[in-house]
Order: C-alpha cells, then structure tokens, then sequence
C-alpha cells in the first residue's frame, strides 16, 4: 500500500492555507481557493473541498485532462508543500465532507485569532462562501517542498502508485 | 483572447503586499503549478511585476508558457482579484528592479524571512484581464 507521509498528511490536516490550479485544453492555467483537504487512512489520495461557486473552470479542466496542483501551506512558519496528481473522483460534498469542512474553517479562524498579535477579523477566513461544495479525489503522484529557502521546489521522497 | 485592459483603481490595496498573492503556471507538457508569491507590484495601467526570485518551476513555466492566473486579496475588504496575464519581459536593473528590490526586503523583514528573499529579476507580464472573485458574502 502506498503511503503519503505521515507528517505531510497531519500537517495537511491543520489549518493552512490551500490553493487549486488547473489547466484548460489550451494551457491556460486556473487558480481556486480550497476549503480543507483530507488523506483518508493510508493511501496516496487527497480530497479537497472546492466551493460550488468556484467550480468552474475547474470541474471543466479537470474532465478535459484530471490534472491537479494543490498546495498547502501555514502563514506564519511559511512551511508549504505542492501536491500534483490526477483526478479519480468527483462528488457533492456529503454531510460528513461539510463536517470536516466547517471544522477547517474553524480550526483556521482559530489559529489567525491565536498566532497573531492583532488578528485578522474572523471574516478573513469565514467570509469566503463554502457551502455548496464538490469533493474532489486526487492521487498524489508527486510532493514538493515549497518552503521558502534552500529546498524550496525540491521532491519529497515518495514512491507513487502505479497506473 | 483578452485584450490589455486597465487595473482599476479598486484593486490597488491588494498590490501592496500585505497579503502574499497565489500564481498558477503550465508547462509546455500540460502540468499545472500553484505557488506563494510575497508582491505582485503594480508597474503601470496596463502590467504589473512579479519577483523573480527563487520558485524556479515558475520561471520555468512562465519562460514556456506566458500565461498565468494570479490571485490577489485586497487587506482592507478581504475582496478577492482574479488576474489573467501574460509575461512579457525581465528587467534585473532599472527602477521596476530597485523598487521592487526594496519593498521585497520590508516584505521580507515583516515575515521573518531577511536573508532568504533576493530578488533576480522582475518579470513583467500584460494584464489580460482582471474581476474580483464571486468567492466571498458582500
């Protein structure tokens, strides 16, 4: 069973900032702000939360090529990682995604209010609209260290899936 | 394809680095790539400068492929600016360099990150198009 990290997967299960980019059937890219992500149990696959409103163009590149850059990163130590892949799933959001969703906006309200000495209004984070969602599935191909600094844009050691 | 068009006043607090801006670039083999950037620096009505400094997939992409999604957040309503670009030249002397140079330290200062951000050049890209996102409740 392929693996992702397992410090990668807890610090992608805390409250950094997320980021989509895609591609149309011309190269032209597309940006997108994710709300949460999850690895479920151990796997090479990520499931992020893409608010409805932002899904297009996205949900259209993706059925044109299924190629997926998301990073994660944390404000204050800077630390962040791109993950890139292909897509193999696609829902609406369930219950239990918005669940986890709505405990990431929460957990990153909290961490601005804590890790800064005037906190950013809780609007920053909550006043993005997220609700309803798309659940996108992707398989982790390749990890990259984006932390400012010398490795910055090096490969993490991870051996993929075949196929 | 979207002609040059003006940034519109509205948008100039979200060029004053107060909050890092996101870049999505492709390679010439269909790869997406989603990074920070610290500033993307207003040069004129019609472009604006990103650093050059280290993220050097970017670079790489961008030299391939001119064209980039930027997004940008204002601090002063949290609005959120889509910029569709294309890159059109590198200055690595020059005032856009000095300026850009200056206010890349500060930015650096501020965030605990002296000594690591060294600007190499600044990219100028046309602005293709702009909106603010329909991502957030008024």
């Amino acid at each position: 069973m392929v693996m992702l990290p397992s410090d990668i997967v807890e610090f992608l299960h805390g409250p950094q900032i997320m980021a989509l980019g895609t591609r149309d059937a011309t190269l032209r890219p597309a940006m997108g702000r994710l709300l949460g992500a999850f690895a479920e149990g151990p796997t090479d696959r990520i499931s992020f939360f893409l608010p409805n409103v932002q899904s297009e163009p996205h949900l259209t590149n993706l059925a044109d090529n299924g190629l997926v850059a998301m990073t994660a990163g944390e404000a204050r130590t800077h630390r962040n990682y791109q993950f890139k892949g292909r897509v193999v799933a696609v829902r609406a959001s369930t219950a239990a995604d918005a669940a986890i969703r709505d405990l990431y906006r929460d957990k990153l309200i909290r961490y601005f209010r804590e890790e800064y000495f005037m906190p950013l209004p809780d609007e920053f984070i909550g006043g993005y609209i997220s609700e309803p969602s798309t659940t996108i599935t992707f398989r982790v191909a390749k990890i990259f260290n984006q932390t400012p600094g010398p490795n910055a844009g090096k490969p993490i050691d991870f051996v993929p899936a075949e196929g | 394809m979207a002609g040059t068009i003006a940034l519109p006043q509205e948008i100039m607090p979200a060029l004053q680095g107060a909050v890092p801006a996101t870049i999505v670039t492709c390679a010439l083999d269909g790869e997406p790539n989603v990074t920070t950037v610290s500033q993307v620096f207003s040069v004129d009505q019609n472009h604006v400068a990103l650093s050059f400094q280290f993220f050097s997939k970017t670079i790489r992409n961008v030299r391939e492929n001119p064209y980039v999604m930027v997004q940008v957040i204002n601090p002063m309503d949290f609005s959120t600016w889509l910029l569709e670009l294309r890159y059109d030249r590198t200055e690595t002397e020059g005032p856009l360099f000095d300026d850009m140079d200056i206010k890349l330290e500060a930015i650096a200062s501020m965030t605990g990150m002296s000594g690591i951000f060294k600007l190499r050049g600044a990219d100028v890209y046309e602005v293709l198009s702009v909106k603010k996102a329909p991502w957030r409740r008024d």
